[in-house]
């Protein structure tokens, strides 16, 4: 296991742009959220029990077996510097709490003892410490692959109660600090991006019937986030009285499927019968991004969402999809600050953002 | 059924629990929105449950009639706090956060229904079980739930039972697709093997002990 050390900038998974359904889904997560016995949870532990906790789970972490070509880098977030905590944020390796230290309840603050342990290089497998829960087991792949996630989030799983003992109840199941998440403890959250349907006025239709189906739709950056760009997450609520196999055939085999099929027909539709509407919204965008002198990040993130569209509508025959990934993550604070390689205040990151997003569009 | 408006057709049916008494009104979206009564039938599960447990606003905005919630019959202070954390029962209700894992038994029979409304029904785990609760279990009084936590005869009859329910309601309301998804769950259920749960060889590695911690 390595301590600490630079985090990569390049690519990660969930905008590698590849596997299943990939002109509409982005990702696949799987995350367990899991507790030790007779310890305290997170937000109600002393800062000693929560360093007990994260050494425990470092050790346990540490001693679990690793593909070969594969390492380990462990964060202690307590030592850690604000653009490396951002950086793990926007590269969706952990959660903005994570990055905060702070519990719901008010507990905590940015030298909490917590962590985050990340295989690299290809950053599918994050596991948090103390987050809200002593572990928070995260797996994520590009395109449609939630079984996959799940068999990688039960090796880990399985590998870690070889060595600790989990909480437990005959009924309840993993026991958790918020009782929303006993049961399985298992959030599958899949990342759809649904700009024709935005065009088309059908996204409530998506929302409404996710609702019924007990699903959540949230933002790009999860709960609270706004859903610039048309990026969605789609996640289970429910935790408990559904095994996970029930889970993952409700939303892999029925849910995502269906949404897939439906902003594609309206890409098909807007394609064909109203050709001068997509190009038009494309082109708008296209022409914001290449000319534009000051860009905020969920200006740059809405545009580019139309940008990906008209990449894959073939309005835009000159920009590549792997281009609108890469900025995708580039235009975010902390990637931002890590490229251009200064301390900028905001104003003079939405400078360097539209320069950056100019010159890799207008290149040819 | 009428608005109190007396106008227009209900189609908020609200029901509130004020002083322990239940209060049910019935109104249009237009009296609904005048009175800040919540429309939004996709509420979040986190707000509703944490709306629920804080109990400052128990107003549960129903889309038909069958959803009733239970009366709340908490009297603060009454609850003992948790023997191993120390955690209250009211603090819970402010922050919606436990404190250990022993708080789910001191405040089993408060939580229960609570978990069972934020996961729409579901009151028992089914699916993964850890090894080692399963080898400590078949030892213990729990043993008796450990049919149903493999997904035994029992609670298969039982989860059977509930899918037919929606199945036939799905149908009333000819939403077939709902109702082939149901169809191919009934399937499922039938069909399955007893034992969900692979019980795994029991080699052991080292072991931390949960002794370890003192405080």
């Amino acid at each position: 296991m390595i301590e600490g050390g630079p985090i990569q900038t390049g690519t990660t998974e969930w905008l590698r742009g590849n596997g299943m359904m990939s002109d509409v889904v982005m990702s696949s997560r799987a995350r367990a959220a899991r507790n030790l016995a007779g310890f305290p949870f997170p937000p109600a532990a002393s800062s000693a029990d929560r360093s007990q906790i994260m050494e425990i789970c470092r050790r346990c972490i540490e001693s679990l077996g690793y593909p070969s070509g594969s390492r380990i880098r462990w964060f202690d977030l307590r030592n850690s510097e604000p653009i490396e905590r951002r950086l793990l944020v926007e590269r969706q390796l952990m959660s903005r709490q994570h990055a905060r230290g702070r519990y719901s309840n008010g507990e905590g603050g940015p030298d909490s003892p917590r962590g985050v342990a990340v295989i690299e290089p290809d950053e599918r497998v994050s596991i948090l410490v103390n987050e809200e829960d002593h572990l928070r087991i995260q797996v994520i792949r590009s395109g449609l692959d939630l079984a996959s996630c799940l068999d990688e989030i039960n090796n880990f799983d399985d590998g870690i109660e070889e060595i600790v003992d989990y909480a437990f109840h005959p009924q309840f199941g993993y026991l958790t600090a918020c009782p929303t998440n006993v049961g399985t403890g298992l959030r599958l959250s899949v990342m759809v991006h649904l700009p024709a349907l935005k065009i088309t006025g059908e996204l409530e239709k998506v929302r409404n019937a996710s609702s019924d189906m007990g699903l959540a739709v949230r933002g790009l950056y999860g709960e609270g986030s706004q859903a610039a760009g048309e990026f969605y997450q789609i996640s289970n609520q429910i935790t408990l009285g559904r095994s996970d196999e029930m889970l993952l055939r409700e939303i892999e085999s029925e849910v995502i499927p269906s949404i897939v099929r439906y902003e594609q027909h309206a890409r098909a539709q807007l394609m064909t019968e109203n050709r001068m509407l997509l190009e038009d919204k494309v082109c708008r965008a296209m022409g914001i991004l290449q000319n534009a002198r000051l860009l905020k990040p969920d200006e740059a993130l809405e545009h580019l969402g139309m940008v990906r569209l008209g990449v894959l509508c073939k309005v835009i025959p000159d920009v590549t999809l792997a281009t609108v990934h890469d900025l995708l993550l580039m235009i975010q604070p902390g990637h931002l600050q890590r490229v251009v390689g200064i301390d900028l205040s905001q104003s003079e990151r939405r400078v360097a953002r539209a320069k950056l997003v100019r010159d890799r569009l207008n290149a040819k | 059924m009428l608005c109190e408006c007396q106008q227009r057709q209900a189609t908020i049916h609200e029901v509130l629990i004020q002083h322990g008494k239940k209060v049910e009104r019935h109104l249009c979206e237009q009296c609904a929105a005048k009175l800040g009564v919540s429309t939004d039938p996709h509420m979040p599960i986190s707000q509703l449950i944490s709306n629920y447990i804080s109990g400052k606003n128990l107003s549960i905005p129903t889309v038909g009639e069958k959803d009733q919630p239970r009366p709340s019959r908490s009297k603060p202070g009454a609850i003992p706090p948790c023997p191993s954390c120390s955690m209250t029962y009211s603090k819970f209700k402010d922050t919606g956060l436990l404190g250990c894992p022993s708080c789910y038994s001191t405040f089993q029979k408060r939580l229960s229904p609570l978990i069972a409304r934020a996961h729409e029904g579901g009151e028992q785990h089914i699916g993964k079980v850890p090894r080692r609760a399963l080898e400590s279990l078949s030892k213990t009084e729990g043993g008796s739930r450990l049919e149903s936590l493999l997904g035994g005869e029992s609670e298969r009859e039982q989860r059977l039972t509930e899918v037919r329910k929606r199945l036939n309601h799905a149908v009333e309301h000819e939403d077939y697709e709902q109702a082939a998804m149901l169809r191919d769950e009934m399937t499922r259920l039938a069909s399955l093997p007893s034992a969900q749960v692979e019980i795994r060889s029991t080699t052991q590695s080292s072991t931390i002990k949960e002794s370890e911690h003192s405080s």
